[in-house]
């Protein structure tokens, strides 16, 4: 345990829009999501020592987190780096920032995210483009014709067979992240659907239907790290960060499903049904001290309905092959038991990558999110997920 | 879009020859008895440096799979993208060919097929057994 005043909590949030944003650009919006969450905290920007992106789909660089420090003017870093693990980079960047600020590496820790993936990916060039970035087993795989969603499509159908899951059930996640998005003024999809609109859209890939998927789309995000005792001098509430955790398995979907190079005993406990989340969430539970049940609200990656029904599996809110159930009954929904993504998540408020969820669990923390508010909310739980369910990690936070 | 091609690399070489020749050939761990595949330097699971190349019968069952309602390059009939359990145990992604993909389930046995692509590409395939 860090000594009292120099645990690490989230002292900024900041978020630009959403949506086609035509004539973006990824620096701009990095620098415009870093200026938010500047403003928000009230922190002197020299004071900011650490700074994380995730680099960009189209023209990365390998210096990224170089070409932003210099667009900041953040001159001297005692740590900045350029994380590489997708959708999963930002809880990632919150526990390394967390222990950049607790082991004194770092007095205050930037971690941004900003792309254009909607406008800025020409028209019927994204699968290429996809392609081209490498991001999928090229020799295995794509000549196959694998895609994003043909992948998530054969972890549903797997599911479904095991379990009896049914379209209705993975519908109702994303009938959840409609209503919520319908509060949510900044959303990039508001009109509200419902389980028979899910089912009358057009088929993707099987089982999954163009409302299982979540839409491409501009955005990004910043999340400020400190110590509480710089916090509590700043202008935002801060928000704790009770614990972490992190597991990374593969990308092949072979060895994915048959959790290669594991041990004997533990093969069992992994498939393509079964992610390695169960471990990053032990990690993460077992530091805060806390159980599922304790958790007030959630914001689980949804790239895809079925990516967050696998995780109330893995997490613990309910048994294995269970989470279909669990969707159902307004469990999910704001008023419901557990609240998942009440700013509309992927699958609806929009943005890519993880770090919109992040900025929404420490919001509903800072009690600022109106009608979207869970009442008295205590415990927040938040998830990013990448790379075919394979990389993963989790914050529990709370209120100060 | 055309298919995209794999580009063999001198640990996948063998494979790709094995396509080619129509008689698929893995990796078998002479050490553990697994089979291994996608290609490797060491065995996955006891990190034996002893893997020998070796046929497969070609049987094999379905993992599980997805029809894509487009398909991302052209192709006859239907894209079926599935993962398919060897009978050896080793797993490898593949599309089955078939024209009525409705009648496939997870479980059903397909046997190997292959289609040549290019001159130096034959791709391993699957059909329902």
């Amino acid at each position: 345990m860090p000594h009292p005043g120099s645990e690490a909590v989230i002292a900024g949030l900041g978020e630009p829009p959403v949506g086609r944003l035509i004539g973006s650009n990824p620096t701009e919006l990095h620098v415009e999501a870093a200026m938010l969450a500047i403003e928000d905290s009230g922190i002197d920007k020299h004071d900011i020592d650490g700074l994380m992106t995730s680099g960009t789909f189209l023209n990365d660089n390998i210096r990224h987190h170089m070409i932003i420090a210099e667009h900041l003017g953040l001159h001297c870093k005692t740590f900045c780096d350029t994380l590489r693990t997708g959708g999963q980079s930002y809880l990632n960047g919150v526990q390394v920032a967390k222990w950049a600020v607790e082991s004194g590496l770092c007095k205050a820790v930037l971690l941004l995210r900003g792309d254009n993936i909607l406008s800025g990916v020409p028209k019927g060039t994204g699968l290429k483009a996809y392609i081209d970035y490498g991001a999928h087993p090229l020799e295995f795989e794509v000549p196959f014709g694998i895609t994003v969603p043909g992948v998530y499509a054969m972890m549903a159908q797997r599911h479904m067979h095991e379990f009896g899951t049914t379209s209705e059930q993975l519908a109702t996640i994303a009938v959840a992240c409609r209503k919520h998005a319908s509060m949510n003024p900044k959303a990039f999809k508001r009109e509200p659907i419902t389980v028979e609109d899910v089912l009358a859209s057009p088929m993707v890939s099987t089982p999954l239907r163009l409302l299982d998927c979540s839409p491409i789309c501009d955005g990004g995000g910043a999340v400020l790290i400190t110590s509480l005792e710089r916090a509590r001098d700043l202008k935002a509430k801060p928000v704790r960060i009770l614990g972490t955790g992190q597991a990374q398995s593969y990308y092949h979907l072979a060895h994915l499903a048959r959790a290669t190079g594991a041990r004997k005993e533990d093969k069992s406990r992994y498939g393509l049904t079964r992610s390695v989340q169960s471990v990053a969430a032990k990690e993460a539970f077992g530091r805060a001290g806390v159980k599922p049940s304790d958790i007030d609200v959630a914001q689980l990656y949804d790239s895809f309905t079925i990516t967050v029904l696998m995780q109330f599996e893995a997490l613990g809110f309910c048994a294995e092959g269970e989470g279909g159930s669990f969707a159902d009954g307004g469990r999910i929904e704001l008023g419901g038991e557990l609240p998942v993504n009440t700013n509309g998540g992927l699958l609806s408020f929009g943005s890519s990558g993880g770090i919109n969820h992040i900025i929404e669990a420490a919001r509903q923390m800072r009690g600022e999110c109106g009608d979207r508010q869970v009442p008295d909310a205590e415990l927040s739980l938040v998830t990013n997920v990448s790379a075919v369910a394979s990389n993963h990690s989790i914050a529990i936070l709370g209120r100060d | 879009m055309s298919r995209s091609l794999p580009i063999p690399s001198k640990i996948s070489q063998p494979f790709w020859d094995s396509c080619k020749a129509e008689n698929m050939q893995i990796q078998r761990c002479e050490d553990c008895g697994v089979y291994a595949f996608y290609p490797v330097y060491i065995c996955p699971e006891c990190a034996s440096r002893k893997l020998a190349w070796t046929p497969v019968s070609g049987r094999g069952a379905i993992h599980t799979f997805t029809v894509a309602a487009k398909s991302s390059f052209e192709i006859e009939g239907p894209l079926v993208v599935a993962l398919i359990e060897l009978e050896e145990g080793a797993m490898m992604v593949s599309n089955i060919k078939t024209s009525t993909p409705d009648t496939l389930s997870i479980g059903s046995p397909v046997r190997l097929t292959y289609e040549k692509v290019s001159d130096e590409i034959t791709l391993p395939m699957f059909e329902p057994a």
